[in-house]
């Protein structure tokens, strides 16, 4: 499934989602509801996150771009999104600058078998920062111009 | 244990439940009354809030879904105003108000006896 057709059949669930908090539920509905998640899973059946590293970058399996930040008490990853989303309006982690949690596989923390498993992770990459002519002032981020140089 | 391939069978799952009922719509909730679910759960009505919603109690089944209400027997949960599991609907719509039961109490001096 290529990424437009994904982006596509979320901006549906999406609509779907706010169309079902507006209006009377539907048992039809809900069916047509279930079937959009599952074929929306279904690319990634096989596929297992890697698991995340504080201070990385990562894809996630819908080409999202976030940077896990940090960990809470649970040991679950704190994530934030930079591009992408899973566009679910009720949830964290639908746009850029939200941020969502991940359990120690990569998997989006969810108890229900949801459209924003999409935000696990699938690969992580690593980003060089072109400073140009800038550089970087020790004085005021210690250590990072140095490790920038190495 | 692959989390997306789990998160596919259970909505293949739910999907089985409800697709003999597509076109169906549950009951709505009166309380102190028992009810059958969409996946045979016993459950019975405590009340209903200000928003119409009514709160419920799984005295047999549940969804299965360990973290969220209404997954096992001693749990309870909320239906809407149409008798739907009330959150984001998925595999918890399974629990949503299928037919009311009538529950026979027959007070022996040893006990209570209960027939479904």
């Amino acid at each position: 499934m290529s990424r437009a057709s994904i982006e596509e059949r979320l901006r549906s669930l999406m609509n779907e989602q706010e169309d079902d908090e507006e209006n009377e539920r539907s048992m039809s509905a809900i069916i047509d509801r279930l079937r959009s998640i599952r074929d929306a899973l279904a690319p990634f059946r096989e596929l297992i996150p890697v698991k995340p590293v504080v201070g990385s970058f990562f894809l996630t399996l819908n080409d999202s771009l976030v940077y896990v930040f940090g960990t809470d008490d649970d040991g679950d990853a704190r994530a934030l999104v930079l591009r992408g989303g899973h566009g679910v309006s009720s949830s964290s982690g639908e746009k850029p600058g939200e941020r969502y949690f991940l359990d120690s596989q990569g998997y989006f923390r969810t108890n229900s078998p949801e459209i924003e498993l999409v935000m696990s992770l699938k690969q992580q990459i690593s980003l060089r920062l072109d400073l140009g002519s800038d550089e970087l002032t020790p004085a005021t981020i210690p250590g990072l111009k140095q490790e920038l140089d190495t | 244990m692959n989390r997306i391939r789990e998160a596919i069978e259970t909505i293949e799952h739910t999907l089985e439940i409800l697709l003999p009922h597509q076109g169906t719509e549950p009951v709505t909730g009166q309380p102190d009354q028992f009810f059958l679910t969409y996946n045979n759960s016993l459950v019975y009505v405590i009340g209903i809030d200000s928003d119409g919603d009514s709160e419920v109690a799984v005295l047999r089944g549940g969804h299965g879904l360990r973290g969220m209400r209404g997954d096992a027997p001693g749990s309870c949960y909320y239906v809407d105003g149409q008798g739907f599991y009330k959150g984001t609907p998925g595999p918890g719509t399974v629990m949503s108000l299928r037919k009311s039961v009538r529950v026979e109490f027959d007070i022996v001096p040893n006990g209570m006896k209960l027939e479904a």
